[in-house]
């Protein structure tokens, strides 16, 4: 029986498997969108911020180069951000006009080359609709990443002895029920009750045997 | 007693039940422990940008506790911010002056930001974390982590059987129904089991018990006869009747459930794409002059239908010439290849020739599957083996949406067709692991005789029948269910998981109803009423798009009433096919009769999507809906009307010499 129960391994292996491994990773990608939107929603916060400041000067006729203030304000709000690598402002035609890290500022913004960076890019346009530049957030994508695979990491280590018990317990029952059927199935074909229907009907039948004796 | 499979499926879902809320709690732990700094960081940025806007207010002279539309301002903030519970303005008493959100819980974690601090301000901005972000994050994922555990109990109960195989499981099974019915005092003898195992004994034991039972009776019976022993007759009679002594039951062999785990996995890896499919062929669609871009999207879908639909009547002889296992390996090798191309493709002409070969794969299954059920019962047995192979389909159609959805929403559609490809592959493995090796090839008479078709569309009852219920039944399912909701839903701006569950309705219904109508149409002897009812219910269904086309509730509302109208009449269509093929001459086979049927029903199912597509780009999906569920109902009604016109007048005969 316990060799019966067995052969159900396999089974309970692959389809739990599989709906453990679904549920963990649903798990994950669940809480890292999440956490990426937290981390999205805060860098559009910061980046409206400063587009909002960079606009006001704007409409006051201070050109987006002639904002020295700038680098103040950009440093400011980077200090106290661990993930932050810089905050630039970046002009129309692509160059790093302003940045809380001094060796970007005047270097050309190059999106597809930054892939050490998460970034949120806020365009900046005049009350004519004109672009004057961007607002670039950028945040150390290596330590997203890293805090992204301790969660998957853990997720899944933790799916793996559940899906395992889940599997074992699965043929355990499984021998418990063959048990009972085993047990039940031998008592009707080797040792059956006086009154089960088959002794029950061979007695009406045999109810008919004098007659047709006679 | 509930049958091993059915335990087995319920222990799965109960191991399940308690490893997902194991893997639940430690996520929410882990969430909390990712997301809280993250949070606290955002509340930080929050306040500060807050508070910031507030000291601009106070530089220009607006009075503190005279700020116009802060509360209002706040408020946005904690409806665009679910993780965030609190925002309070509070004057240097510490008097909350403005503020949104409930009352800051003592529990909960806050973020200060000071107020105009440079001029030497004391008013004070807090936000209150929401507390239980990372655990509500967690528990929306629990309507999905439900429907997994529903789609997995229904996967198990489908291949539990590999695990034991095939021989052994029949064995198990073959005793557990001879229990089953001595527990009734049904004594009929059951079919022989072979598996070699303990099982096997003990059903030979209880099939010897119950023989000298059944010899015995016969031996009674015999003698009675030779005495013209009335008395004794009616006596034994009665015996029969009660225990069903001298009969067997009537059931497919075991030997059929070898197909049904190729059958269902393979279903399932072409239903996985039923939520998604619509949306991925108008995201590769490219404008082609002349054509509105709904219909064009219909085109990859009318492919693979009108495939089906064509390959399905040829292949019955070619399967039969390559073998039943041979061919379902084939079916399932070009299935694979189908879903893997159609992930990698980047045009409409790539997938449409991904999606023909996916339909060659798809009518080599099917008929191959369906094949092997013919093969291996008699014509007594059929609609026992006939039922296995539905159940198969329709437990397909119900769990792969669902799925479906909520991989292509997790990994991406392309990964999900990349899925199905690994689920047509593991139909392939199965097929090699379960199915026997082809025997020598069973002659079969061609499902469909070509001359058949002059006699069949001369009957005016059989041709309503085909082209008033059969193909508009098809017309609508696949138009609604294939074609228009999952476009609907996704235009709508919700998750693929959403579809998946919408389409899991139709099924859900069908599997509960049909049976209900089917009995209740035979009981009554009422199946022309019951397609006509059918078809008046599916049809209606469509103007529960009048409550509202861009909503839930009525999209669901609608699949429901579909499925309940397809319920009533699906049982009774095909059974009215067998009744008015009757009055056909005698050299139309009733096999013949049913394989134009089918034919028709598949013809209907390649026109779904070409007519849903092309009054979609004229009208729209509202006005679409309504058409095609207003013609439905209109030709179930023509169809009533024509049977109640061709019916014969019950004239009485007039006795001899009156």
């Amino acid at each position: 029986m316990i060799r019966l129960a067995l052969r159900t391994l396999p089974v309970f292996a692959v389809i739990i498997g599989f709906a453990m491994a679904l549920a963990a990773y649903m798990n994950f990608s669940g809480v890292r969108s999440a956490y990426l939107d937290l981390i999205r929603s805060r860098m559009s916060m910061m980046a409206e911020d400063i587009a909002n400041d960079i606009m006001t000067a704007n409409e006051i006729g201070i050109r987006l180069p002639e904002q020295t203030t700038l680098p103040a304000l950009l440093a400011r709000q980077t200090v106290t951000d661990p993930l932050m690598l810089s905050i630039d402002v970046v002009s129309e035609g692509g160059d790093t006009l302003f940045s809380s890290d001094a060796a970007r500022t005047g270097k050309k913004d190059d999106a597809a080359g930054d892939g050490g960076a998460f970034r949120y890019v806020r365009q900046i346009v005049n009350n004519f609709g004109a672009p004057v530049g961007s607002v670039v957030v950028r945040l150390d994508r290596a330590d997203i990443d890293q805090r992204i695979d301790s969660l998957r990491f853990e997720i899944m280590t933790g799916a793996l002895p559940a899906g395992l018990a889940a599997v074992i317990a699965g043929s355990l029952v499984c021998l418990v029920l063959l048990t009972f059927l085993h047990r039940h199935a031998r008592r009707s074909a080797f040792d059956p009750p006086a009154n089960d229907w088959i002794h029950r009907a061979a007695g009406e039948v045999a109810q008919i045997e004098p007659r047709l004796q006679q | 007693m509930t049958s091993l499979r059915v335990r087995l499926s319920i222990t799965v879902v109960v191991v399940l039940i308690a490893a997902l809320v194991y893997i639940s709690f430690r996520t929410v732990e882990r969430a909390q422990a990712l997301l809280e700094p993250e949070l606290e960081s955002k509340a930080a940025t929050v306040a500060d940008s807050t508070a910031a806007l507030i000291g601009r207010a106070l530089d220009v002279g607006i009075p503190f506790d005279r700020i116009e539309g802060l509360n209002a301002y706040l408020g946005r903030i904690l409806d665009n911010n679910p993780d965030l519970a609190t925002i309070v303005v509070r004057d240097a008493s510490g008097r909350a002056v403005y503020g949104a959100g409930g009352a800051l819980d003592a529990s909960a974690r806050t973020v200060t930001a000071p107020i105009g601090a440079k001029d030497n301000r004391t008013e004070l901005l807090l936000v209150g974390l929401e507390p239980s972000y990372a655990r509500r994050i967690v528990s929306a994922l629990w309507v999905d982590l439900a429907i997994i555990m529903l789609v997995t109990a229904l996967i198990a109960l489908e291949l539990i059987y590999v695990g034991f195989g095939t021989g052994l499981y029949g064995a198990i099974e073959g005793v557990e129904k001879r229990l089953r019915t001595l527990r009734r005092g049904d004594l009929r003898m059951h079919l022989p089991v072979e598996s070699g195992s303990e099982f096997e004994r003990i059903a030979h034991a209880l099939d010897d018990r119950l023989k000298g039972l059944h010899e015995t009776y016969a031996s009674f019976r015999e003698r009675a006869s030779e005495r013209g022993d009335h008395i004794s007759q009616q006596a034994l009679d009665l015996v029969r009747h009660r225990f069903g002594l001298g009969e067997a039951m009537i059931a497919a062999p075991m030997s059929v459930i070898a197909v049904r785990a190729p059958l269902f996995v393979f279903m399932l890896a072409e239903e996985l794409t039923r939520p998604f499919l619509p949306v991925y062929i108008r995201q590769l669609a490219t404008p082609i002059p002349g054509l509105s871009p709904e219909f064009v999207v219909s085109l990859p879908m009318v492919a693979f239908l009108v495939v089906v639909a064509l390959a399905q009547p040829l292949f019955g002889n070619l399967t039969d010439r390559l073998g039943r296992r041979r061919s379902l390996i084939l079916g399932a090798g070009l299935g694979l290849v189908g879903y893997c191309a159609a992930a990698a493709v980047t045009g409409l002409i790539g997938l449409t020739l991904a999606r023909v070969v996916s339909a060659l794969g798809f009518a080599f299954v099917f008929v191959s599957a369906q094949g092997f059920v013919i093969d291996a019962t008699d014509i007594r047995q059929r609609s026992s083996g006939m039922a296995m192979f539905i159940s198969a389909i329709l437990v397909a159609g119900l769990c792969g949406p669902p799925i479906g959805g909520i991989l292509a929403d997790r990994v991406g559609i392309a990964a999900t067709f990349v899925i199905a490809g690994l689920f047509a592959a593991a139909s392939l493995v199965l097929a090699v692991l379960c199915m026997p090796p082809d025997s020598a090839r069973k002659e079969h008479a061609p499902a469909v005789r070509w001359r058949d078709f002059a006699p069949i569309l001369a009957s005016p009852r059989l041709t309503g029948l085909f082209f008033l219920c059969a193909m508009p039944a098809k017309i609508i399912l696949v138009a609604f269910c294939f074609f228009l909701v999952p476009l609907e839903i996704g235009a709508l701006g919700v998750t693929q998981a959403t579809t998946g569950r919408m389409l899991m309705i139709y099924p859900v219904a069908m599997v509960l109803l049909v049976p209900v109508f089917a009995s209740l149409a035979d009981r009554w002897d009422m199946r022309t009423g019951f397609v006509v009812i059918g078809g008046l219910v599916a049809g209606a269904s469509a103007f529960a798009m009048l409550l509202g086309a861009d909503q839930i509730a009525p999209l669901a509302l609608m699949l429901f009433g579909l499925g309940v109208g397809q319920a009533i009449s699906i049982a009774p269509l095909s059974g009215l096919v067998g009744e008015l093929s009757r009055e056909l001459p005698t050299d139309v086979s009733e096999t013949s009769v049913y394989g134009i049927f089918r034919l028709f029903e598949r013809t209907g199912s390649a026109f779904g999507p070409l007519i849903a597509g092309a009054l979609l780009g004229l009208y729209q999906f509202q006005m679409t809906v309504i058409i095609i569920g207003a013609a439905t109902g209109l030709s179930a009604l023509l169809f009533g009307a024509l049977i109640g016109l061709m019916r014969q007048p019950k004239v009485g005969v007039p006795a001899p010499g009156v």
